[in-house]
């Protein structure tokens, strides 16, 4: 039982993650492990200044604190700090996952999910594949001098096939992916492999160059869901907002930053790889607007960041293991779907470009999103497939160019990579939206 | 049965700006020991976070070998080098109190930015040692991080970045570094007329080029570059390698397999012609090729290929390859390359640079071009950043097609 000192603000996350990673290149084994490891990060405030120390010492957690006790300075009036007290000194233990826990299936079992399918993986130009598997568990318990008490699982699972196809000097790699949080959500079927297989080795021998330029582009829900993540996701990350009067007049809540089709938000209450009960502060999840219906309505938050901007808690202090400090960060980040089915959507382009998937996004004031799988549109027909480096476009532009939403949102997990922040990354998050039209985007 | 056994120790003090003020001091401590054991051509591996026994590791390892996963076993003998890079860069009672006064100092010399994010110093120690009595060790100690700069009249998250990481600490030259970025960030410039040289950061374009040197890749056919071992690609002045050594490389010598190149080096390109692909020493068995190495693995995970000091060989200094006006590229964000080499670049923040200086910020566009022409026909050259003092890199200057810029 841990000793928390009067006059300063304290808290202990201890995190026991237990993972598995299967890898297979051309059918022959190249990994197969479990581990399991526990660690645990430690937090001082003194009303002034954070200490923080991550150690692996599990039984010398009481020494720890004690030496972040001592770095600090004694404050009588902690208690009425803005930023203690904001927090929240939850008591829970919420095991979602104890009876389909993947630590309880065996190696064997998860690997069958690559390898029943490597019959599937060939075709004249698949030259290599690599099949993966991914999941973890953990179980995370969360202490505060305030009284909290509170102990939560998570859990994430996923089957990757990456092949590299060539026909000569053209090359093309792709992926088939499913990410969830049981064994039973992942699993690809036949058919998918072999549409996956036939679409890459079409894209392979027929896929043209683009003329750099602006035009319409329709997202996937998949691509959709990286650019909520990207272009406004981290946007709405207050940490960039501490001590800046000009954003704070500039990102106003009640601004109109949007069209009126487009909604946005970010909650820790979905399931899937965003899926976070509490966050590394111990506050609830929360769902929480960004944008309603164009207008801003809301933002991510820490204790710290809520009260330096005067708003409420949201869930989304996070971090991405006991190696480090939680901050903001987003957990689910959702559009909302909109009225028009996907073909009124795409009638509406007489020449743009559809993107499928996609490799990586980034986002700052300009966002990035380097696809994957792109096609040519033409006549509000998705026609021959196109490569493209990167689309682009400035958030605060682009917000505006939102013209069109299909009817169906989906969410995507995934169990392989994550979110990256400065020097955090991966972090386990979701994302997801319908297929969404923008007028005018930047092609490269 | 052979064995490998890898520690890595290390300690790490952080502290976070925020809003141009230190607000928090991270320790973190670090205890990894990973065995790898061999035999019959299979590996087993156990890893442990802290202090324990190493026999229970061992037994750990040699039980996994169960796992049937196929490896080669092949270790280097009789082998002994240490190299000690390690020092006090700043007395950890004093990191505070030294970085306070740094964000001070920016502060009142930059009234009009807002400072953030992370400041870094690490002592770190690696130790490799097999079986066959090879023993290697680095220890080393690094300042870094990155300032994440914020106009105060700006609605961006983010307007310049300043990021470093060096062995020493020098306050003087940080802000020096940060004035001459600021300077210019402040001079609104237009986008020149007529076709400029870019000087842009080499991993910026070798991040994009690097995955298609990998063997596995390349031995598969898919590789942008198979089938071109022995063939010139580049201009003859482009050689890329890895190098360990390289003036300002904070990095153990040996890969994470005990892999030394000679001279610490290992060619991938040399005067143009592809000579070598990057390997560990699975896949170079596997298609007996030379071992690059490139070994990395991450606590117990198994050996595969990474790139540690990639760059882009020096072929002259900056002022001598750009006499006049270039466009810098400073800040690129999310690029990336098609299947046939064609990069997009969106460049974030760019400056006009003249006569070794930055000048003025230009407007938010792309840059643009074909791996084979930037590397080859429109490659100008590399050279170190002689543009600032304390953040260190090399930039590669070329032609790029400009694309979507803003007046």
């Amino acid at each position: 039982m841990l000793k928390f000192k009067d006059g300063f603000y304290a808290d202990v996350r201890v995190e026991t993650v237990f993972t598995t990673s299967i890898k297979y290149r051309d059918g022959a084994l190249e990994e197969s492990k479990n581990t399991t490891v526990k660690t645990a990060f430690l937090r001082v405030f003194d009303g002034d200044m954070w200490y923080y120390a991550s150690t692996y010492k599990l039984g010398e957690l009481q020494a720890e604190l004690d030496k972040l006790y001592a770095n600090a300075t004694p404050n009588k009036d902690i208690a009425k700090n803005a930023t203690v007290r904001r927090f929240e000194s939850n008591k829970a233990n919420i095991r979602k996952f104890a009876d389909n826990c993947v630590k309880s299936k065996s190696l064997a079992e998860k690997g069958r999910l690559l390898t029943e399918k490597f019959p599937l993986l060939k075709s004249e130009h698949l030259k290599m594949f690599v099949a993966v598997y991914a999941d973890k568990y953990s179980e995370i318990e969360f202490y505060s001098s305030l009284g909290a008490d509170i102990k939560y699982d998570f859990q994430l699972c996923g089957v990757r096939f990456g092949a590299s196809f060539a026909d000569g000097d053209n090359n093309f790699t792709s992926s088939l992916s499913r990410s969830d949080d049981c064994l039973e959500k992942i699993a690809v079927g036949d058919k998918e492999v072999k549409e996956f297989i036939e679409e890459a080795e079409y894209f392979l021998m027929n896929a043209q160059p683009v003329t750099a330029g602006e035009y319409p582009v329709i997202l996937s829900p998949e691509t959709t869901g990286v650019f909520a993540h990207e272009s406004f996701g981290h946007k709405s990350e207050s940490d960039f907002m501490v001590g800046d009067e000009t954003m704070r007049k500039e990102w106003a809540i009640g601004k109109k930053v949007g069209g009126d089709v487009l909604s946005i938000y970010d909650s820790g209450l979905e399931d899937g790889s965003g899926y976070r009960p509490f966050d590394d502060e111990g506050t609830s999840a929360k769902k929480t607007y960004l944008i309603k219906n164009g207008v801003l309505s809301g933002r991510l938050h820490s204790a710290a960041t809520a009260t330096d901007l005067n708003e409420e808690l949201t869930g989304n202090a996070r971090a991405i293991s006991c190696d480090f400090e939680p901050i903001v960060r987003m957990t689910s980040t959702v559009i909302e779907a909109g009225s028009l089915t996907k073909e009124e959507l795409f009638a509406g382009v007489k020449h743009g470009y559809f993107i499928k998937d996609y490799k990586h996004g980034s986002g700052m004031s300009t966002f990035t999103i380097a696809p994957n799988l792109a096609y040519e549109i033409v006549d509000g027909k998705i026609g021959k497939p196109v490569k493209i480096a990167v689309i682009t476009g400035s958030v605060f532009e682009t917000l505006n160019l939102i013209d069109g939403l299909s009817d169906k949102a989906e969410i995507i997990s995934s169990a392989f990579g994550g979110c990256g922040k400065m020097e955090q990354f991966p972090l386990n998050v979701s994302f997801g939206g319908p297929y969404m039209r923008i007028s005018k985007m930047s092609v490269q | 049965m052979e064995f490998e056994k890898i520690i890595s120790k290390g300690t790490g003090y952080s502290v976070s700006v925020s809003g141009g003020r230190v607000d928090s001091l991270r320790i973190n401590e670090e205890l990894k020991t990973v065995v790898r054991v061999y035999e019959d051509g299979k590996i087993g591996i156990a890893g442990r976070i802290g202090e324990g026994d190493d026999q229970a590791l061992f037994e750990q390892a040699k039980a996994k070998l169960s796992q049937n996963i196929a490896y080669p076993c092949s270790l280097t003998e009789n082998a002994r080098r240490e190299v000690d890079k390690s020092k006090t860069i700043i007395p950890p009672q004093d990191y505070v109190k030294t970085m306070k006064k740094l964000i001070t100092r920016l502060n009142k010399q930059f009234p009009d930015f807002v400072f953030s994010n992370k400041l870094n110093m690490a002592d770190e120690e690696l130790i490799y040692e097999n079986s066959r009595s090879t023993r290697y060790s680095f220890k080393g100690s690094r300042f870094g991080g990155g300032l994440i700069i914020k106009e105060k009249s700006s609605a961006n998250i983010m307007d310049a970045f300043y990021g470093a990481d060096r062995a020493y600490y020098d306050e003087d030259a940080i802000v020096n570094d940060i004035g001459a970025l600021l300077n210019a960030y402040v001079k609104k410039v237009a986008m020149p007329e007529g076709k400029l040289p870019v000087i842009v950061g080499c991993m910026d374009v070798l991040q994009h080029t690097a995955q298609h040197l990998i063997a596995e890749l390349y031995v598969s056919g898919s590789s942008l570059l198979s089938g071109k071992i022995g063939e010139k690609i580049f201009d003859e002045r482009v050689s890329i390698l890895t190098d360990r050594n390289a003036e300002g490389e904070i990095a153990p010598f040996f890969d994470a397999e005990g892999a030394v190149n000679e001279d610490d080096k290992f060619y991938f390109v040399k005067d143009g012609v592809l000579g070598g692909v990057a390997t560990y020493k699975r896949s170079a068995a596997n298609f007996n090729l030379p071992v690059s190495g490139g070994g990395y693995a991450p606590f117990d995970e198994v050996p595969q290929t990474s790139f540690v000091g990639l760059r882009i060989a020096r072929t002259d200094s900056l002022d001598n390859l750009v006499k006049g006006k270039a466009i810098y590229v400073d800040m690129t964000s999310g690029g990336d390359m098609t299947p046939d080499g064609n990069i997009g670049l969106p460049v974030q923040v760019a400056y006009l640079y003249d006569n070794g200086k930055l000048v003025g910020r230009l407007p938010e566009f792309s840059i643009g071009g074909n791996v084979f022409d930037v590397l080859g026909k429109n490659f100008i050259g590399v050279a170190h950043n002689d543009i600032f003092e304390f953040s260190d890199g090399d930039v590669l200057v070329a032609d790029f097609d400009i694309n979507n810029a803003k007046v």
